[in-house]
C-alpha cells in the first residue's frame, strides 16, 4: 500500500481515537443484493452529467420489469433514475407505480432537486432519501451543467430533512477527480440536522467527459474521511457502492476503516482482514446501504 | 432570588463596590450549594462561607424584581450578553425555564446557559426557552482526572455534548480547565475534537479555591497556559493544523509554523484574552488583579502583546524538562 503523509496518519489515529470513544467495536458490511435498483426514467436523462452520462442506468431495472417481477429475495428498492433539465428525477410521473412499488418494500429514493411540497409528498412513500449533496457551485455547473447553487441543494436538503429520513452523500472527486466542495459540503453539513452521511468516490466511466480523468487519490481521500469523523464524532459515516474497484479499492476501504466508518458497502478483502486486525466485530447486511 | 458576580453587580448599581476592570457580560448565578461536587468548585461545599464564591469571584444575591430593573438597562451600560450560570437543581431544569421565561421579559440580550443538563431533549427545550448558546462543561481534559474530580465518565459528557452540536449546530459550548492533571499533548488534542465537532471552547486556569479539596493545589504555569491558548487560538482560527503540532515527551515544542508567521498571527493578542461565547470577558476568574493573567478581560497593550508573545516562542524553544 502507498505510503501515506504523517499528517493524515495522524488524522487517521485521531479519528479511530474519536470512532472508539463513542460506538461499539463493531463494522456492518454490506452485500446489497437484496435491494433493486430501479430507474423511474429507464436510460435516459436530460443531464448526462460529466461523470456518468447515463452509464449507471444502464443496469437498473425498469420500474415495469421491477413491478412485473416476483419479489423472491428483494426486500426493498433503490429508486432512482435520470434527472430532468432541472436536475430533478421525475418521481410524480410514476407516481402510482412507485405507491405499488411502497407496498412491497421500503423504497430508498434518489430525488434531486425539491420543493419543501415534493418533500412533503416524497415522504408519504420513502422509508428513507440519498440525496447527493454539492457544496461547490463550480462543481454543480461543470459537473452537472445545472445553473442551480449550493443554496438550491442546501435548500432541498432542509425540506427533505424536515419530512423524511434522509442520508446526504457527498462524492468525493466528483468534478474530474479533484477534491474541492467536498470540505465545504461538510462544513454546510455541520450547520444542519444530519442523521448520517454516506461517502461515495468519484470513478472514471467509459464514455463520459470525465473517461480520461484520475481518481481522487487515495490519500487525499483518507484525509477527508478522517476529517468528517472528527466533524461528525457521533454521527454513522457509510462508505457507499459507487467507488473505484481494485487495488485503490483495497487502500480507501482500509482508510476508511482506520477514519472510524460505521458501514462499509462490499468491502474489499484487505478491509476484511484490517477489520480483524482493528478488533473490529463484523456484521453482514443485505440492503441498500442507506436503508 | 439570583446572584451576580459582584462585578455584575457593581455595574448594575446594584452594589457600591468599586471594580478594577467591569465585566462586557451580566454574569448570573441560580442556586447555591450543587447537586455535582466537583472537587475544584465551591459551590460543591455546603460550607455557607465557601459557597458565596463560584470560580475566584463573589457571588452576592438579589431580589429577582431588583435584578429584573437593572437588567433592563443592560445594554445601555455596555453589557453584550447574559450568562446564566447554574448549579445543578434537585428540581432538573425548571428553574432554569422559569429564569428564562422572566429575562425574556427584560432584555433581548443574548443569553448563554451553563449548567448541568441530562440529555439532548432538555438542550433543544431550553434552546426553545430562548437560550442562545449552551455549555455542557467537560472541565476536566485528562479521563481519569475527570472521574477523580467531578465523578462519572468523561465520555459520557463528552457524547451528550457532541449529540447536542449535532442536534443543535452552532448553539453548544464548553468549558476547559487547563492544570488538572492533563498534558498539553492531551489538552490540545482536546481541545482540535471539539473544534472539528463545532464545539466553542472557554478556556480557563484552574484556581485554587480555598474551602474546597483542591485548595492546595497549584495553578499551571503561565508559560504552559500560554501554550494551550495559542494552540487554541491558531486551532480555531484554522491558521495551524493539529497533525502539525510538535510535543516533546506531551508538552508542546512547536505548532508547525514558521516563528514570523506565528508571530504576525498573534501579533493583536486576541489569542490571550478571555475565549469563549462572544462578549464575554470574565475579569480576574483566574487570577488577583496585579497577579499574571492568564485571560484578559481587555485589548492587551503593544507592550504586553509582544512581552507575551516572546515569552511564548522562548519556551517553545525549551525542550521538556528544562
Amino acid at each position: 500500500m502507498q505510503k501515506i503523509g504523517q499528517d493524515i496518519e495522524k488524522l487517521l489515529e485521531q479519528a479511530w481515537e474519536t470512532r472508539k470513544l463513542f460506538f461499539p467495536d463493531k463494522i456492518e458490511f454490506s452485500a446489497p443484493n437484496r435491494t433493486m435498483s430501479v430507474s423511474v426514467t429507464g436510460s435516459s436523462c436530460a443531464l448526462n452529467c460529466a461523470h456518468c452520462n447515463g452509464a449507471y442506468l444502464q443496469k437498473m431495472a425498469t420500474l415495469e420489469t421491477a413491478l412485473a417481477s416476483k419479489k423472491g429475495r428483494v426486500k426493498s428498492y433503490l429508486v432512482s433514475g435520470g434527472s430532468d433539465s432541472l436536475g430533478k428525477v421525475p418521481l410524480f410521473e410514476k407516481w402510482a407505480e412507485l405507491e405499488e412499488l411502497a407496498a412491497r418494500g421500503p423504497l430508498n429514493l434518489h430525488t434531486g432537486l425539491v420543493t419543501e411540497e415534493e418533500a412533503r409528498r416524497l415522504a408519504q412513500i420513502a422509508t428513507v432519501v440519498s440525496f447527493d449533496f454539492i457544496g461547490d457551485n463550480e462543481t454543480i455547473n461543470r459537473v452537472y451543467g445545472l445553473s442551480a447553487t449550493v443554496e438550491d441543494y442546501l435548500g432541498s436538503y432542509r425540506h427533505l430533512q424536515k419530512y423524511v429520513s434522509v442520508i446526504p452523500h457527498i462524492c468525493v472527486g466528483l468534478n474530474g477527480g479533484v477534491v474541492r466542495g467536498e470540505y465545504e459540503t461538510l462544513k454546510y453539513l455541520q450547520q444542519e440536522a444530519v442523521e448520517a452521511i454516506s461517502m461515495i468516490i468519484f470513478r472514471p466511466t467509459e464514455g463520459t467527459t470525465f473517461e480520461a480523468c484520475e481518481t481522487p487519490p487515495a490519500d487525499e481521500v483518507a484525509r477527508f474521511m478522517a476529517t468528517a469523523r472528527l466533524m461528525f464524532p457521533r454521527t454513522p459515516l457509510y462508505l457507499g457502492c459507487m467507488r473505484p474497484s481494485g487495488r485503490y479499492r483495497e487502500a480507501v476501504d482500509t482508510y476508511a476503516l482506520r477514519a472510524g466508518f460505521n458501514k462499509i458497502v462490499l468491502p474489499a478483502p484487505a478491509a476484511r482482514l484490517k477489520a480483524e486486525t482493528l478488533g473490529l466485530e463484523v456484521s453482514i447486511s443485505e440492503e441498500c446501504c442507506s436503508l | 432570588m439570583i446572584r451576580l458576580s459582584a462585578g455584575t453587580a457593581a455595574l448594575l448599581g446594584l452594589s457600591t463596590n468599586r471594580m478594577d476592570a467591569y465585566p462586557t457580560t451580566a454574569y448570573l448565578l441560580s442556586g447555591k450549594s450543587c447537586r455535582m461536587k466537583c472537587s475544584f468548585c465551591p459551590q460543591g461545599n455546603d460550607d455557607n462561607e465557601t459557597l458565596k464564591r463560584l470560580g475566584r469571584i463573589s457571588w452576592p444575591e438579589y431580589a429577582w424584581d431588583e435584578v429584573e430593573a437593572a437588567l433592563s438597562k443592560a445594554e445601555s451600560k455596555g453589557l453584550k450578553r447574559i450568562c446564566l450560570q447554574s448549579v445543578r437543581h434537585r428540581e432538573g431544569i425548571e428553574p432554569l425555564l422559569d429564569i428564562m421565561k422572566n429575562l425574556k421579559k427584560v432584555t433581548d440580550l443574548p443569553v448563554s446557559l451553563s449548567a448541568w443538563i441530562g440529555n439532548d431533549k432538555e438542550a433543544a427545550a431550553l434552546i426553545d426557552a430562548g437560550v442562545d448558546r449552551i455549555s455542557v462543561s467537560i472541565d476536566v481534559i485528562n479521563p481519569s482526572a475527570f472521574e477523580d474530580i467531578k465523578g462519572g465518565f468523561q465520555k459520557d459528557r463528552l457524547e451528550l455534548l457532541f449529540k447536542c452540536a449535532e442536534r443543535l449546530p452552532g448553539r453548544m459550548s464548553t468549558h476547559l480547565i487547563c492544570g488538572l492533571g492533563e498534558t498539553e499533548l492531551e489538552a490540545l488534542k482536546m481541545v482540535d475534537m471539539l473544534l472539528k465537532a463545532n464545539v466553542t471552547i472557554a478556556l480557563f486556569a484552574f484556581v485554587p479555591l480555598k474551602g474546597t479539596g483542591m485548595e492546595n493545589l497549584q495553578p499551571p504555569p503561565v508559560d504552559s497556559y500560554r501554550r494551550i491558548q495559542a494552540g487554541c487560538y491558531l486551532l480555531k482560527q484554522g491558521k495551524a493544523d493539529f497533525s502539525c503540532f510538535e510535543f516533546d515527551n506531551e508538552r508542546l515544542v512547536s505548532f508547525g509554523l514558521e516563528e514570523q508567521a506565528l508571530k504576525d498571527i498573534l501579533s493583536d493578542g486576541t489569542a490571550f484574552q478571555t475565549s469563549g461565547c462572544s462578549g464575554c470577558n470574565r475579569p480576574y476568574y483566574n487570577e488577583r488583579p496585579g497577579k499574571a493573567i492568564y485571560n484578559y478581560h481587555r485589548a492587551l497593550s503593544r507592550e504586553e502583546t509582544d512581552q507575551t508573545v516572546l515569552q511564548l516562542l522562548e519556551s517553545l524553544k525549551l525542550k521538556a524538562g528544562q
